[in-house]
């Protein structure tokens, strides 16, 4: 037990090293993003104010009137934001097919050393699967933290007849992607990465078919991806099968989704486990 | 020993393997001789449990493959198989790492035999030197059992007589070997017994020197027969 | 250890931001006020049937809101609920309660509170097919569950109410067990929505509902038939209001009180009430009937015999402000007296009272026999000098004088 836990730490660390280059860089593009949108976004707004009042001898209040204040929110609602952060989702979307194929495809074939280091290959698995979820969270621990290097620097280039001053939790709980991405409600974080570990275990084990069975396997990914979301979605459709929308309590069908991701979670380990120890192919 | 007891693996509808059985023992050397496309690296592959078989029985002294006999049965294969941005020595390190029979004296030996430089990146040494570092990756392990596959395709003739070196040193001394290659040459004189693999069955397995000294034949001889059938 | 660096630092670094992010969220929101009951006038304790949902905010930090529910004297924030309990939750306070006390016989059911009548004995449910499934063609079925609340034991009609593929609408049901009046809207002969009474015997069950009434046709409305709020709904007499609309524009319409009414349940007659000059209000409790004549500070409430029409002063009610109750509620469209109401000889009027932008709620009970005020008073945050910003509005209040 203790020698597998050695291991897995081991591999994970290895794995880690190898994102780290590829998660330096979307940490960087992140920051350096988001510290543009901090400066450019308030000055931008604060150039068309001053312009404004210049070209139409207008008052601060009339230029208000013409644009709106600024809040934090207003920074956060911008391309230098938001774009980092959908660059980092499809970022970790690629990551995840490529933890796997870059053993096969790269220049050399680093999985004929994977699968015979005497470890179990399961740690191999486990161990892949962290890595990605440590990455996504180093992300999302990024923005967090840009989050308030960058609360005082707009609140500084803004001046205070424009500025809202909106704590930054409340421009934070405004954006509807912080909700996702931040432990804002802790049932619904919970919930968002249950859902994101099990469509990963999904994922993983679809890829496992593809490396064992080749062609058949990706039409055995497809199928069995299918499959999953179908049971896993069933429930929603239960009241317009029962020709009743009231027949299932939400709480209930919270329970009835939880167990369902529970059995997808668990078959898609029991699968990669026979696929992984048996069927994988160099 | 390693033992192969009816074995059977298909590609798609193509039959590759169609019911192999033999052994490997430890102290020999033992060849799979066969033109291309015979099964040959699909049996090594098999036996290290790279490959899944439709049917039949692979055991190592016995027993079926599992993660910690990877200490006891090391596999070379005929590509790069260590990550290419890694140094000789993270290579080294790496191995060191994970598996309790990596033998750091051995391992230092065999770097100085194949003049490696520790320092260099993988990707960026020669095609010989790849090679040479996959057998340091296989030597240099404590292991009863050595898997190698084509050690000397592509090989310039100078790598290759060190290639051929370490089968008549003491790197492989008492270990069973189980060697697969079309250029036959380079060990004819080194190799024990020899399966000689055709369509997918085995169509003569024999001592090599047995027959040398009782038919006169030379493996090559033997494989010539087979396939002018 | 020295193995692990890399894979130490990045979970240092989640686990210090995450936990870091968590502090500054919990420091960053204070804690929702605490609220208490502030009786202007008689005592707290009477304020207890007033069940409620609210809205809790903070004019200085609006994300800092949450829902309430007030009953039986305390409030609790929504965020102090379990998650699954959070998920069940609707934003009606009566059928929380019913969904916590009779969860089986709730399942498959509306999630309209007109579509329930409690009485000491029974809880029963008149609900179209099309309230709870409307992907589909109406079919005029009508589902009429009955409770008994002593046994668990229940009974279930589908009744028809015509099969021409209209829609029908119940806007409530009164109880005189075992007989049911139904009030329901459909549009199935004109383009106006048409108000029916329906009648059924639960211990005599027939395949069809009864009619007695087209009370549009009756009372010859073109506007709208409004019924009065009722949290009971086992008076005798429904109240009812007659409006006529008239178009401003092809938007927009005004809606002027032509006449009242009252349907006698015992006897299925409609009763006229008599209008005074001033706003009349009209009531129903158990088995009377009020009219009031509104005259602001106060209301003159009078007694009506349903036989001759005759009015008995009853007495004036002092009223907490000169509106209360009297602002129409716009929560229901087809309801009238949202805001007051009498139930077991208890006038109960609510406000919202605005002073520098902050809202709070104003209740008012009065006996109507004595003209004693029971209650008047407010509900406000405990520590007034932390949360001075602080609005408590009602969406939704019910009057629960069964349970208290």
């Amino acid at each position: 037990m203790k020698k597998s836990l050695h291991n897995f730490l081991k591999f994970t660390n290895f794995e880690l090293e190898r994102l780290s280059k590829f998660l330096f860089a979307l940490m960087g593009i992140t920051f350096i993003a988001n510290l543009v949108g901090y400066i450019y976004t308030p000055m931008k707004y604060m150039g068309k104010i001053n312009e404004y009042i210049a070209q139409n001898s207008a008052t601060s209040e009339q230029a208000i009137q013409q644009y709106g204040p600024f809040s934090f929110y207003n920074a956060l609602n911008s391309f230098w934001i938001v774009g980092p952060i959908a660059l980092g989702i499809s970022g970790f979307i690629f990551y995840s097919f490529f933890i796997w194929y870059r053993e096969w495809f790269g220049k050399n074939t680093f999985a004929y050393r994977l699968l015979m280091l005497p470890i179990h290959r399961m740690t191999l698995f486990y161990s892949k699967l962290v890595v990605v979820f440590i990455g996504i969270f180093t992300l999302i621990s990024t923005q967090m933290i840009s989050l308030f290097i960058g609360y005082p620097i707009v609140s500084a280039i803004i001046e205070n007849t424009y500025y809202v001053n909106q704590s930054l939790m409340e421009a934070v709980q405004l954006h509807p992607l912080f909700l996702y991405l931040f432990p804002l409600d802790l049932g619904f974080f919970l919930t968002i990465n249950a859902v994101g570990l099990v469509v990963l275990l999904v994922l993983f084990t679809a890829i496992l078919m593809e490396r064992s069975y080749a062609v058949k396997g990706i039409v055995l990914g497809i199928i069995y991806a299918v499959v999953a979301l179908t049971l896993v979605l069933l429930p929603l459709f239960l009241p317009d099968l029962l020709n009743n929308h009231y027949i299932l309590y939400g709480s209930e069908l919270i329970i009835i989704e939880a167990i369902l991701l529970v059995i997808v979670a668990v078959l898609s380990l029991f699968t990669s486990r026979h696929l992984i120890n048996k069927k994988i192919t160099v | 020993m390693i033992e192969l007891k009816n074995v059977h693996k298909h590609f798609g509808r193509k039959k590759v393997l169609d019911g192999i059985s033999f052994t490997a023992n430890k102290g020999e050397i033992t060849c799979l001789v066969g033109v291309n496309g015979v099964g040959k690296t699909t049996i090594l592959n098999a036996i290290m449990n790279l490959t899944p078989i439709k049917k039949g029985e692979i055991t190592i002294d016995g027993e079926l493959m599992r993660p910690d006999l990877y200490n006891k049965v090391a596999f070379i294969p005929d590509v790069a198989i260590m990550l290419p941005n890694m140094t000789v020595h993270e290579a080294m390190d790496f191995m060191k790492d994970y598996y309790v029979s990596w033998n750091c004296k051995r391992a230092k030996e065999i770097t100085r035999f194949f003049r490696l430089n520790l320092t260099e990146k993988i990707s960026e040494l020669s095609k010989g030197n790849q090679a040479k570092v996959n057998l340091l990756m296989g030597l240099a392990l404590d292991v009863d059992y050595i898997l190698m596959d084509e050690p000397f395709s592509g090989i310039d003739i100078f790598t290759r007589e060190q290639i051929t070196d370490v089968f008549s040193s003491r790197l492989v001394e008492d270990r069973g070997v189980l060697i697969t290659t079309h250029e036959i040459f380079d060990i004819e004189h080194l190799i024990d017994k020899v399966v000689l693999l055709d369509n997918g069955v085995i169509y003569k397995e024999f001592n090599a020197e047995e027959m040398r000294e009782t038919e006169g034949k030379s493996v090559v001889d033997v494989m010539r027969e087979a396939y002018n059938r | 250890m020295n193995k692990y660096i890399k894979l130490m630092s990045f979970l240092l670094l989640i686990i210090v931001t995450l936990t870091g992010f968590g502090l500054y969220k919990a420091q960053a929101s204070s804690p929702y006020p605490e609220l208490k009951v502030v009786t202007t006038d008689g005592k707290p304790e009477y304020i207890e049937p007033f069940h409620f949902l609210g809205f809790v905010s903070d004019t200085q930090n609006y994300s800092n809101s949450s829902t309430i529910v007030f009953k039986d004297g305390h409030s609790r924030y929504m965020e102090d609920q379990t998650f699954l309990e959070r998920i069940d939750f609707n934003y009606n306070p009566q059928l929380n309660d019913f969904i916590t006390d009779h969860r089986s016989f709730m399942r498959g059911k509306s999630r309209r509170t007109e579509h329930y009548t409690e009485t000491e004995q029974h809880v029963i449910y008149t609900g179209m097919e099309s309230d709870v499934y409307w992907n589909q063609p109406s079919r005029g079925l009508m589902t009429i569950a009955v409770l008994n609340k002593e046994t668990e034991e229940e009974e279930t009609f589908s009744v028809s109410l015509g099969s021409d593929g209209s829609y029908y609408e119940v806007s409530a049901t009164y109880v005189n067990y075992p007989n049911l009046t139904i009030l329901a809207a459909t549009n199935h002969s004109t383009d106006i929505s048409e108000q029916f009474v329906y009648t059924f015997d639960v211990e005599n069950p027939t395949e069809e509902l009864t009619e007695t009434i087209n009370l549009t046709q009756e009372i010859d409305s073109n506007g709208g038939v409004y019924f009065g709020q009722s949290f009971d709904r086992t008076e005798r007499f429904i109240p009812i209001q007659s409006v006529r609309q008239t178009d401003d524009s092809e938007f927009d319409y005004t809606e002027e009180i032509i006449g009242y009414f009252a349907f006698d349940t015992q006897m299925q007659e409609l009763i006229d009430v008599p209008l005074f000059e001033e706003d009349t209000l009209l009531f129903a409790d158990n088995d009377k009937l009020y009219v009031g004549k509104d005259l602001g500070d106060t209301i003159e409430l009078h007694e009506m015999n349903a036989d001759d029409q005759n009015l008995d002063l009853v007495g004036s009610i002092e009223m907490a402000t000169p509106t209360i109750g009297r602002e129409e509620g716009t929560h229901y469209n087809n309801l009238f007296n949202q805001n007051i109401t009498l139930l077991d000889g208890r006038l109960y009027a609510y406000e919202t009272q605005y002073s520098d932008d902050i809202s709070r709620p104003l209740f008012q009970i009065t006996d109507i026999k004595t003209q004693e005020t029971l209650f008047n008073g407010t509900i406000e945050p405990k520590d007034m000098a932390k949360h001075d910003s602080t609005n408590i509005d009602v969406f939704e209040f019910r009057l629960d004088t069964l349970n208290n």
